[in-house]
């Protein structure tokens, strides 16, 4: 089984500031810096920063449609721009080639129309999930 | 270099894969609520125990940022399952700029590696004028 040649990209819609204290709840993430405006503005933030886990965790969406029923081997991304709340989220990927006997994929997110992460997946070649 | 750099510590404990947190968060992805998302082990670096280790490294002088997340999954997690993980942390300077490198490592109860995973951190200086 190979990568198909175009995966279309996937509207992951926004991350909204109660869906961020819901986060921030369940995960225990007490990092000031995504609730305290204060914090954020040392960074250099206008507003506080959605959790570069909390987008990547909203990728997994894309991933399954993208991959339904493969595994994942790895999934690894680069947080390039800090992603705020309400802003539009986009998935989008493209075939990198094999490694190791897995298809390679290199995967963006943009935050309304920009590069906010980039990043490559692995999936395992021809294995369903468990 | 900085004199935090180099810095480092490690901690091991048991982790259980909570149904209820496990399938909270995944339904609020929209993930279907009898999985395990995939970022799920890095909750565990949240846990009491974790933070004042990460935090002690961290140091009340600087403001962490996440910048960079790998995951390399040899076996998913299961809902209810029971781990053991090790988390080690070390500050890291590269180039000026001030890093909390965080491993992960999630064995199952066989000692089986489960999932291993990478968080980099850049430590922003909380001092005025100092951030990004």
């Amino acid at each position: 089984m190979t990568v198909a040649g175009e995966m279309a990209p996937v509207a992951l819609g926004s991350i909204s500031r109660d869906a961020l204290s819901g986060y921030l709840a369940i995960s225990g993430d007490g990092n000031p810096v995504h609730f305290d405006p204060a914090v954020a503005a040392i960074a250099g933030l206008a507003d506080t920063p959605v959790p570069g886990l909390l987008a990547m965790a909203l990728m997994e969406r894309a991933v399954r449609h993208w991959f339904a029923g493969r595994e994942v081997g790895e999934f690894q991304l680069s947080f390039a721009a800090p992603i705020l709340p309400d802003a539009a989220l986009v998935a989008d990927a493209r075939p990198a080639g094999t490694s190791g006997g897995n298809d390679l994929v290199r995967v963006r997110l943009l935050c309304d129309g920009k590069i906010a992460a980039i990043g490559v997946l692995s999936i395992a070649t021809g294995t369903e999930r468990a | 270099m900085g004199e935090s750099a180099g810095k480092s510590g490690t901690i091991a404990f048991e982790a259980v894969v909570e149904p209820a947190r496990a399938a909270r968060f995944a339904e609020s992805l929209g993930l279907p609520g009898d999985t395990v998302p995939l970022v799920f082990p890095a909750f565990w670096l949240f846990e009491p125990e974790t933070q004042a280790l990460l935090g002690g490294l961290v140091g009340k002088d600087h403001v962490p940022i996440h910048v960079g997340q790998v995951f390399r999954y040899a076996a998913p997690l299961r809902q209810g399952g029971r781990y053991h993980v090790t988390v080690a942390g070390e500050r890291t300077e590269v180039r000026g700029k001030e890093n909390l490198l965080v491993d992960i490592t999630v064995r199952d109860a066989d000692g089986n590696e489960v999932v291993e995973a990478r968080s980099t951190v850049l430590l922003l200086p909380v001092a005025a004028g100092e951030g990004q």
